[in-house]
C-alpha cells in the first residue's frame, strides 16, 4: 500500500488571519471600491455642473450690462428681413417653378428685384452697425479683463501675497460713460434702420398691389400669408424699437430660473464666438431624442422579433445560428461602425432614396448624407445585441406551466405564443428595451462622425421627414468641443452640466428598468 | 550564473545608452499643418538625422498651444496666432512663446463641380457662411437650399474663416460642423448643393471646385502662390511655429531645415506658399 500523501495544512494561522478571511476581505472591498467610485464620480459631476448657473447668469448680466442686448434688438429689424427675403425667394421660386415658360409676369420679377435690392440695403445697414458692435465687444472685453484681474487679486490675497496682489492693476469699466457713448451711437443710428422701414413698406404696397391681380393664381395660400404678416411684424419692429431700447435697464439683474431657462430651453449653442457665447440645451437634446427614437424603431421589432422566434420558433440549428452572430454584433467596434456609416451607409441611403419608386416617402429624396437616418441605422445595430439577448432571457424565464398549460387547454402556438407568453414577458422585454436605449444615447463615435453635426432645432413640423434632418447630439457635442475648452471657464462648465443631463438621463432610464425587472422576476 | 547576470546587466546598459542617444520631438497642434505639411516635412528630416525621432499629433490649433503651456510638447503647430489670453496663461506658467511663420496657407471656397455658379463675390461669401442667404438662387446659382459645411470649434481655421470671410459674425445655425479638411472636401464632392472652405493644399479632390472671388473693386483674384503673396487673396493667413522660447536642440534642427531651401520647397509640395523664396 502506498505512502498516504501529505498535505500541509492550508489554513495558515497568524493568531486570527485565515486565507479564507482575505479572500472575503479582497472581495468585500473591492465590491465598496466600486461603489466609492461611482459615487465620486457623481460628485465630480455634480460638483463641475453645478458651478456652471451662477457663472452662466453673471455671463447673461454682462450681456446686458455691456449692451450687447440692446445692439441684438437694435439690429433685430435686419436679422427679421433677412427671413422675410428667404421666405419671399422660396414662395416665388416655387411659383416659377410650377408655372415654367408662362411664368413671364414682369411684375412679379420686377418685385422680386425690388427684394433682392432691399436685401442689399440691409447688407449695407448691417456695415453701419459696425460702430456700435466694436463698441461693445471693447467694452465687454474690458469688462473681462478687469473681472479676471480681480478674481486673480483675490486669489492672491487669500494666499497671502499682499504685495504680488498690489500690484496688480484693475481698470474697472465705467459701464455708465459706456452705455451713454452706446446710446449715442444707436440714435445715430436711428436713420438707417428708418431707411429700411421705408422701403420695406415701398415693398408691401407693391406686394399688394400685385396680390390685388394676381391672388387667386398663387399656391401655398398659408406661406403667403405668413410672409404678409411677418412684414407687418417687421414695419411695426421698426417703428416700435427706439422706444424699447430707450426703456432697457442695461444695470437690471438677471435672475437665476432665468439664466437655468437660457440653459435648459435655449435655442442656440455657439461657442467661441466674437459676439456672444450662447448655451442653450435644446437643439442637442432633441436631436439626441431623434437619433435615439430612430434607433430604437428600428432595433425593438428586429431584436424582439428575433428574440421570439429564436427562443419559441426556431429549430436547434438555426439557434446556433442566429443566436452566436446576433451576439456577435456587440463586439465590433463603434468606431468601425461610424467609418462604416461615413464611407457607406451613407452616401448608399442617398442613391437609394433618388429612386423615384421611393418618393412617395416623406423626406425623400434625401439631401444630406449625414442625417438622424445613417446614424440611427448604426445605433440600432449597435443596440440590437442588448435587446435581444435580454428579450430572449426574459421569454425563456417564463415557467414552463404557462406554455404546457396554455397548449393541454388546446391553443395553437401561435396562440400560446401571443396570449400568454409575451403578456408575461412583457416588463422584462420593456426592461430590455430600456436597456437598449441606455446604449443609444451614451454613443459617441458613431453619432459624432454620422449624424451630421448640424445645431439647430430640427424642423419637427415636417413629419416623418425631419429624420433626414442632419443633427447634433449631446454626446457628439461633448465629444467635439472638450479637446480645447479651456478649463474652469463657462463653456467647460456647460459642457460638464450637458454630462449632467446625461447623466440624469442613464439613471432614469436604468431605475426604470431595475423596477421592471424586480416586479418581473417576482 | 554570476557571469550570465554580469553580460545581461552590460548589454542592459549600453541598449539603453543607444536608446537615450535618439532624442524625440514631440509635436502637436493644426490638422491643417499636421495632416499632410508636417509628416512630409519630418520625413525628410529624418532621412538625414537618424536619431531624432518624432511623434505628431494634429488635434487643432487650440490643443497644440493649450499643450505648449502644459509643456507637454516641444513644438506647436498653429494655423492661427496666439490669442491674448492664452499669452497670459502662458506667462503665469513661465512658459515664453517664441513664433516662427513657416508657410502661408490660403482658405479657397469650394463647391461642387456640377454648381452652375462660377464665381462669388466678397459680400456673398459671408452672406451665405452667417445664413443671410439660404437658398442659392438668391445669388443667380439653381434652386437649392444651400449646404454649408464647416469645420468645429476646436479648429483654428474656425475662428480664422470667421475673422477673415465673415467680419466676425458667427456661422449660420444650419451650418454642420465637421472634423477635418478632407471630410469637408469629400461633403461637398458629395452634395451638388454644398458649400464649405478648405486649405489650398486639399483642393485637389475629384468634385469640388475653387470659386475665385470678385473683390469690391471689381477685381477676380484666384488662389495662387503669387496672389498670395502680393496679398491679393482675401483669405491667406501665416501659418505658425510655437516654441517655449527661442527653440533649442532639436527642435532647433528641426525648425532650420523646415525654413531652408528643401524645407520650404516641401512646403509648397504639400500644398501651400512658403514663407522664405528661394530662387
Amino acid at each position: 500500500m502506498a505512502e498516504p500523501q501529505k498535505f500541509p495544512m492550508s489554513v495558515k494561522r497568524l493568531g486570527w488571519w485565515t486565507w479564507d478571511k482575505a479572500i472575503y476581505y479582497f472581495c468585500k472591498g473591492n465590491a465598496t471600491m466600486a461603489i466609492i467610485i461611482v459615487a465620486l464620480i457623481t460628485i465630480f459631476l455634480w460638483r463641475e455642473g453645478m458651478d456652471f448657473f451662477p457663472e452662466h447668469r453673471r455671463h447673461l448680466e454682462l450681456y446686458r450690462a455691456t449692451g450687447g442686448e440692446l445692439v441684438d434688438r437694435t439690429l433685430q429689424p435686419l436679422d427679421d428681413g433677412q427671413r422675410l427675403i428667404n421666405m419671399w425667394n422660396t414662395l416665388y421660386q416655387d411659383y416659377k417653378r410650377r408655372h415654367g415658360k408662362e411664368s413671364k409676369d414682369l411684375d412679379f420679377d420686377r418685385l422680386h428685384e425690388a427684394w433682392l435690392q432691399w436685401g442689399d440695403l440691409i447688407y449695407e445697414a448691417r456695415l453701419k452697425a459696425e460702430p456700435m458692435v466694436q463698441h461693445v465687444m471693447a467694452v465687454r472685453e474690458q469688462a473681462k479683463v478687469a473681472e479676471d484681474r480681480a478674481k486673480r487679486r483675490a486669489v492672491l490675497l487669500k494666499m497671502g501675497d499682499a504685495l504680488e496682489a498690489d500690484k496688480i492693476k484693475i481698470n474697472p469699466v465705467d459701464f455708465h460713460s459706456e452705455e451713454k457713448k452706446l446710446r449715442d451711437l444707436v440714435r445715430a443710428y436711428e436713420p438707417v434702420i428708418e431707411e429700411v422701414r421705408r422701403e420695406l413698406e415701398l415693398l408691401q404696397h407693391a406686394q399688394e398691389r400685385f396680390f390685388a391681380r394676381k391672388g387667386k393664381d398663387l399656391d401655398h395660400r398659408a406661406q403667403w400669408n405668413k410672409l404678409t404678416k411677418g412684414i407687418e411684424e417687421t414695419l411695426r419692429m421698426c417703428v416700435v424699437w427706439p422706444v424699447e431700447v430707450e426703456r432697457m435697464d442695461l444695470n437690471s439683474k438677471v435672475g437665476f430660473w432665468k439664466a437655468f431657462w437660457a440653459f435648459i430651453l435655449g435655442r442656440d449653442w455657439v461657442t467661441q464666438s466674437f459676439w456672444m457665447d450662447w448655451y442653450g440645451l435644446l437643439p442637442i437634446f432633441i436631436g439626441s431624442a431623434l437619433v435615439c427614437a430612430m434607433a430604437l424603431i428600428l432595433a425593438v421589432p428586429l431584436g424582439v422579433g428575433a428574440a421570439i422566434y429564436v427562443n419559441q420558433f426556431a429549430t436547434k440549428w438555426e439557434r446556433h445560428l442566429i443566436k452566436p452572430s446576433l451576439e456577435f454584433i456587440a463586439a465590433i467596434p463603434s468606431v468601425v461602425l461610424g467609418f462604416f456609416g461615413i464611407a457607406v451607409l451613407g452616401e448608399s441611403l442617398r442613391d437609394l432614396s433618388q429612386w423615384d419608386l421611393l418618393s412617395w416617402i416623406p423626406g425623400f429624396p434625401i439631401m444630406e448624407r449625414l442625417n438622424v437616418l445613417t446614424a440611427g441605422c448604426l445605433l440600432a445595430f449597435m443596440a440590437l445585441p442588448t435587446i435581444f439577448s435580454l428579450a430572449e432571457d426574459a421569454i425563456e424565464n417564463v415557467p414552463r406551466a404557462y406554455k404546457e398549460g396554455s397548449l393541454s387547454l388546446g391553443a395553437t402556438k401561435m396562440q400560446t405564443v401571443c396570449r400568454i407568453i409575451l403578456p408575461t414577458a412583457l416588463s422584462g422585454i420593456i426592461a430590455a428595451v430600456l436597456l437598449g436605449m441606455g446604449r443609444v444615447i451614451g454613443e459617441t463615435m458613431v453619432v459624432l462622425l454620422c449624424a451630421g453635426n448640424r445645431i439647430e432645432l430640427p424642423e419637427l413640423m415636417t413629419g416623418v421627414a425631419v429624420l433626414t434632418q442632419p443633427v447634433h447630439t449631446m454626446t457628439g457635442l461633448i465629444a467635439q468641443e472638450m479637446p480645447e475648452v479651456v478649463r474652469g471657464s463657462l463653456q467647460y462648465r456647460a459642457l460638464f452640466m450637458i454630462g449632467v443631463v446625461l447623466f440624469l438621463i442613464a439613471l432614469a432610464i436604468n431605475y426604470a428598468a431595475q423596477r421592471l425587472l424586480r416586479k418581473f422576476q417576482s | 550564473m554570476l557571469l550570465a547576470r554580469i553580460l545581461i546587466l552590460i548589454s542592459m546598459v549600453i541598449w539603453a545608452q543607444e536608446t537615450s542617444a535618439r532624442q524625440n520631438l514631440v509635436i502637436k497642434g493644426s490638422d491643417t499643418l499636421g495632416a499632410k505639411m508636417v509628416p512630409l516635412l519630418a520625413e525628410a528630416f529624418k532621412s538625414n538625422r537618424k536619431d531624432i525621432s518624432f511623434e505628431i499629433a494634429a488635434e487643432g490649433s487650440t490643443s497644440g498651444i493649450a499643450a505648449l503651456i502644459d509643456k507637454t510638447c516641444d513644438l506647436a503647430m498653429s494655423s492661427r496666432s496666439v490669442k491674448p489670453q492664452e499669452e497670459s496663461v502662458a506667462l503665469r506658467r513661465g512658459v515664453v512663446f517664441h513664433e516662427i511663420i513657416v508657410a502661408f496657407d490660403a482658405l479657397c471656397v469650394i463647391v461642387n463641380e456640377k454648381n452652375p455658379l462660377y464665381e462669388l463675390k466678397l459680400k456673398d461669401v459671408e452672406r451665405i457662411f452667417s445664413g443671410d442667404i439660404r437658398d442659392w438662387s438668391l445669388i443667380g446659382g439653381g434652386v437649392g437650399r444651400i449646404s454649408i459645411y464647416t469645420r468645429n470649434t476646436s479648429s483654428g481655421t474656425y475662428q480664422d474663416w470667421k475673422e477673415l470671410a465673415m467680419r466676425k459674425r458667427d456661422y449660420a445655425r444650419f451650418s454642420q460642423k465637421l472634423a477635418g479638411n478632407e471630410q469637408i472636401a469629400a461633403e461637398v464632392a458629395n452634395n451638388p448643393r454644398g458649400i464649405g472652405y478648405v486649405g489650398m493644399a486639399y483642393v485637389n479632390l475629384g468634385g469640388i471646385r475653387v470659386m475665385p472671388i470678385i473683390k469690391p473693386d471689381g477685381m477676380r483674384v484666384t488662389p495662387s502662390i503669387e496672389s498670395i503673396q502680393s496679398g491679393a487673396w482675401p483669405y491667406a493667413r501665416p501659418t505658425y511655429f510655437y516654441t517655449n522660447g527661442p527653440p533649442m536642440g532639436a527642435a532647433k534642427d528641426f525648425i532650420d531645415f523646415v525654413l531652408g531651401p528643401i524645407g520650404q520647397r516641401i512646403v509648397q509640395l504639400a500644398g501651400f506658399v512658403p514663407a522664405i523664396q528661394f530662387n
